[in-house]
């Protein structure tokens, strides 16, 4: 086989199996197709009222989120590396982006119980959104700040500007584009956003995913749910794609660290630190009241049942998680299942929940495989964006080499992208486990009967047993953090014995 | 490198086929398993599903199943979501609402239980298909002890963004509230209705939501049932109080029917049998916060004298539930 013909198959291949990942994470959307005659738009005008809604709920959240982002960015330039590691401080301003939703919006609530009634309506969607994404913003400006400014601060110290105008004429104009992208994607993130509409939506806070969900719920209303999942997915793919043409140009910049001069402005800190205080603040609330013990001792025995299924979930998402990612890689060639990854935000979690519902049999070990495999197939996105495009972008010219060099997909993947991926992906699986053990949007719908934390944390939230819920939060934290563990540490002692052993 | 591999393959499996048999090896047996549909709370942590099953399992030589359904105005679309039904063999959480529905989607398997052991007004819904198990009466509960009152008199001032109500799409005890207003009120339903909003606080997907809004003291009244006094004296917090209204009460009765997609139908016949037995009519007083069905040897309680408060009829309700949808689209518009 000559080196043409070897890269034609590579092609295909690789075009074949990515179909076949495209399909699968595509697939709940063929078992509906599959079982209804035509799409149907709902009868009443309330579809368009809870699209509207949507539209301003994800508008206002991303406004907020990007405009307190942008200022607690400049608190941020306040870091002095001489103090304290600038990666600390991203890392906890990123907690509550990280955290599945269910422990941040408890700790909120805990603390927002202490002065006033946390209303359970649209406003608290949009407050839960901003404070969600106002250190993911912030950290990404930072970041932005520190190596794209170049030597403009100091130029607009040396000529006498303002902070103010400085920011105002230079600054934000210099960064449009990065505000309209990073607007985009936290627009995108609210607008499919399921688990906080849930929590703390109540009645008026319905969102179109909320609203997709309750039509998936009577067979009668699929094709209606259909017809919506369709009006959201283009709305979503439109978002991404634009996303996905500009990513090119921040990694080919070269790093450069100025003195940032006019930009630091140290109580703005407040803004991204503050929702991660609030996270441990919440948390730790239960310890002042003692009844709460009392009732913890009543429910141990289901507690014990639910962690074992949490961390079995758990554990069986990062390996469905690993096995997603490594398919990817070994069609790292294809190149339209890289962008569909990138552009797809991740099918509705209620159309992946009912999907496997009515799929499949009911047995316990069954429900577990359905479980670990949509938890799997739902993170699958996010987590590529997250570091897997990366990885695999960075091997692209040792892909082409070994192309060159005549091997064949096998031998490239098992020799050269696999060993090269591996850790990275672990580390993936390992969030993907940690997320995994937080989830109760998609878990409640294909729990059946089974227990799990996160249901558990859910039915006290929604009965105000905050205090309960709270002590089972840390539970579930430290059961997220043992399934991350586990990956990470694989990945880890891999990572170690890549540089120890002779090459 | 293909040793990397293998330690790192290795190692997953052999902790995830650990944890399944950990897990799961109790499953694995041959015992006959018995698929109980029901509402979430049922079988939530502080509810009675767990203490049921121990008991049940005492007897049956068999294996308890839950299939969780958020709440019981579901059970429709869950089991019409499969043909087989989830292999469900009972649904337990069904009320006078709900029950017609049910009958009309459903196939149901007979049940034959003796009138005469019930007491009212329970018995008048044995059907040969549903059994009632439980029951309560509706009202509001309020923290200050009132005398009877009517149902306009929530529209008073003092009661403005007091009230917390249950929606009556996703909750049988907002369906309840409303078809007491709409049995009540009749052709002045919307004019009620548009003056009510003013005094809702806010409208809770679910009871418990609601209800807990009212134990943390945001809102001064909140639709529930009589029996959840009962946790009240149980938890010995004497401030709640049951508010008596002139034009009568609703009620709820919950059902359990044998489904017709059963696998194990003369399980799930024995398992309707079992419900209305001393002990598991115990077991709902104490843990379900309903009173039993059946006459148990009385504890003297100030509630007792709730009891005899006069019901609602319940005679209308197809001509409420032949238009359901129309009767919650109309609530969605006058409420949003």
């Amino acid at each position: 086989m000559n080196i043409k013909s070897c890269n034609y198959f590579s092609r295909f291949s690789g075009s074949f199996g990515g179909l076949l990942l495209i399909a699968l994470t595509l697939f709940p959307v063929f078992i509906f197709l599959f079982k209804i005659p035509l799409l149907r738009f709902p009868d009443s005008s309330l579809w368009f009222y809870v699209l509207c809604s949507t539209f301003l709920q994800a508008g206002l959240s991303a406004v907020f989120s990007v405009l307190l982002g942008i200022f607690g960015a400049l608190g941020l330039c306040c870091v002095f590396p001489k103090y304290i590691k600038k990666e600390a401080v991203e890392i906890f301003c990123l907690l509550p982006a990280f955290l599945p939703p269910l422990v941040s919006v408890l700790a909120w609530v805990n603390v927002s119980e202490v002065f006033f009634h946390f209303p359970f309506s649209f406003h608290s969607v949009l407050l839960v959104h901003v404070l969600m994404n106002v250190g993911l913003v912030s950290v990404f400006f930072f970041r932005l700040f520190q190596t794209q400014t170049g030597c403009l601060p100091a130029w607009a110290f040396l000529h006498g500007l303002s902070r103010w105008k400085f920011l105002r004429a230079i600054l934000f104009f210099e960064f449009r584009k990065d505000v309209i992208l990073i607007f985009l994607l936290i627009f995108s993130f609210c607008f499919t956003s399921f688990s906080v509409p849930l929590l703390v939506g109540g009645v008026s806070g319905q969102t179109l995913e909320v609203f997709i969900a309750e039509k998936l719920k009577d067979p009668f209303t699929w094709p209606e749910a259909m017809a919506l999942f369709f009006v959201e997915t283009v709305f979503i793919f439109i978002f991404f794609s634009f996303l996905y043409g500009r990513k090119e140009k921040y990694t080919s910049q070269k790093n450069r660290q100025e003195r940032l001069y006019l930009l630091p402005y140290f109580p703005l800190i407040i803004l991204p630190v503050l929702p991660s205080l609030l996270v441990f603040f919440g948390l730790g609330d239960f310890f002042s009241s003692g009844k709460v013990w009392k009732d913890f001792l009543l429910i141990k025995e289901s507690v014990f049942t639910a962690w074992v299924q949490t961390v079995l979930v758990g554990i069986g998402t990062g390996f469905c998680v690993l096995l997603l990612l490594l398919s990817v890689a070994y069609c790292v060639r294809d190149l339209f299942l890289r962008r569909f990854l990138v552009a797809y935000s991740g099918s509705s979690a209620a159309f992946f929940g009912f999907a496997f519902l009515i799929i499949g049999s009911d047995g316990p070990l069954a429900v577990l495989l359905k479980w670990s495999l949509g938890l799997g197939l739902l993170f699958l996105p996010a987590l590529y964006r997250l570091m897997g495009e990366s990885v695999l972008r960075r091997l692209k010219h040792q892909v082409q080499l070994v192309d060159l060099m005549g091997a064949d997909k096998k031998t490239s993947f098992i020799k050269v992208i696999g060993p090269q991926c591996i850790h990275s992906f672990l580390f993936l699986s390992g969030v993907g486990a940690f997320w995994a053990c937080g989830d109760f949007a998609y878990s409640s719908i294909v729990a059946g009967g089974q227990m799990h934390l996160a249901l558990l944390i859910q039915d006290l939230f929604a009965s105000y047993r905050f205090e309960l819920a709270t002590v089972l939060t840390w539970i579930l934290v430290f059961s997220g953090f043992f399934c991350f563990s586990l990956f990470a540490g694989v990945a880890f002692v891999l990572h170690k014995k890549s540089y120890l052993s002779p090459r | 490198m293909k040793k990397k591999y293998l330690f790192t393959v290795i190692f997953l499996s052999v902790g995830l086929c650990f944890s399944l048999w950990f897990f799961f090896s109790p499953s694995l047996s041959s015992k006959k398993i018995l698929r109980v549909m029901t509402y979430s709370s049922f079988v939530g942590v502080f509810g009675p599903g767990s203490h049921i099953q121990k008991e049940f399992e005492k007897i049956c030589d068999c294996q308890m199943k839950w299939i969780k359904v958020p709440d019981s105005t579901l059970f429709a679309q869950r089991l019409s979501l499969k043909k087989d039904g989830f292999k469900t063999d009972v649904v337990m959480g069904l009320d006078q609402l709900s029950q017609g529905i049910m009958t009309k989607k459903l196939p149901w398997e007979k049940i034959q239980i003796k009138k005469n052991i019930l007491v009212s007004p329970a018995k008048g819904f044995l059907s040969d298909q549903f059994v009632p198990y439980d029951w309560s009466p509706m009202s509001f509960l309020s923290r200050e002890k009132k005398e009877a009152i009517n149902l306009h008199d929530l529209l008073n001032k003092k009661w403005k963004n007091k009230i917390s109500l249950p929606s009556p799409r996703t909750s049988t005890v907002g369906h309840q509230f409303y078809y007491w207003i709409w049995f009540v009120f009749k052709e002045k339903l919307d004019d009620f209705l548009v003056a009510f909003k003013d005094q809702l606080y806010g409208m809770s997907p679910s009871w418990s939501t609601s209800y807990a809004l009212f134990q943390r003291g945001h809102v001064s009244l909140s639709f529930s049932y009589l029996s959840s006094l009962l946790y009240h004296q149980q938890q010995k917090q004497e401030d709640f109080y049951f508010v008596p209204f002139k034009e009568g009460h609703p009620f709820q009765v919950e059902m359990a029917g044998v489904s017709g997609f059963c696998t194990q139908c003369e399980l799930a016949l024995s398992f309707i049998d079992f419900l209305l037995t001393p002990t598991i009519q115990n077991i709902l007083k104490r843990k379900n916060y309903m009173f039993p069905v059946i006459a148990l040897p009385e504890e003297p309680s100030s509630i007792n004298s709730f009891l005899k408060v006069s019901f609602i009829k319940y005679d209308e309700l197809d001509a409420f539930l032949n238009y359901k949808e129309k009767w919650l689209n109309k609530w969605d518009e006058l409420m949003q």
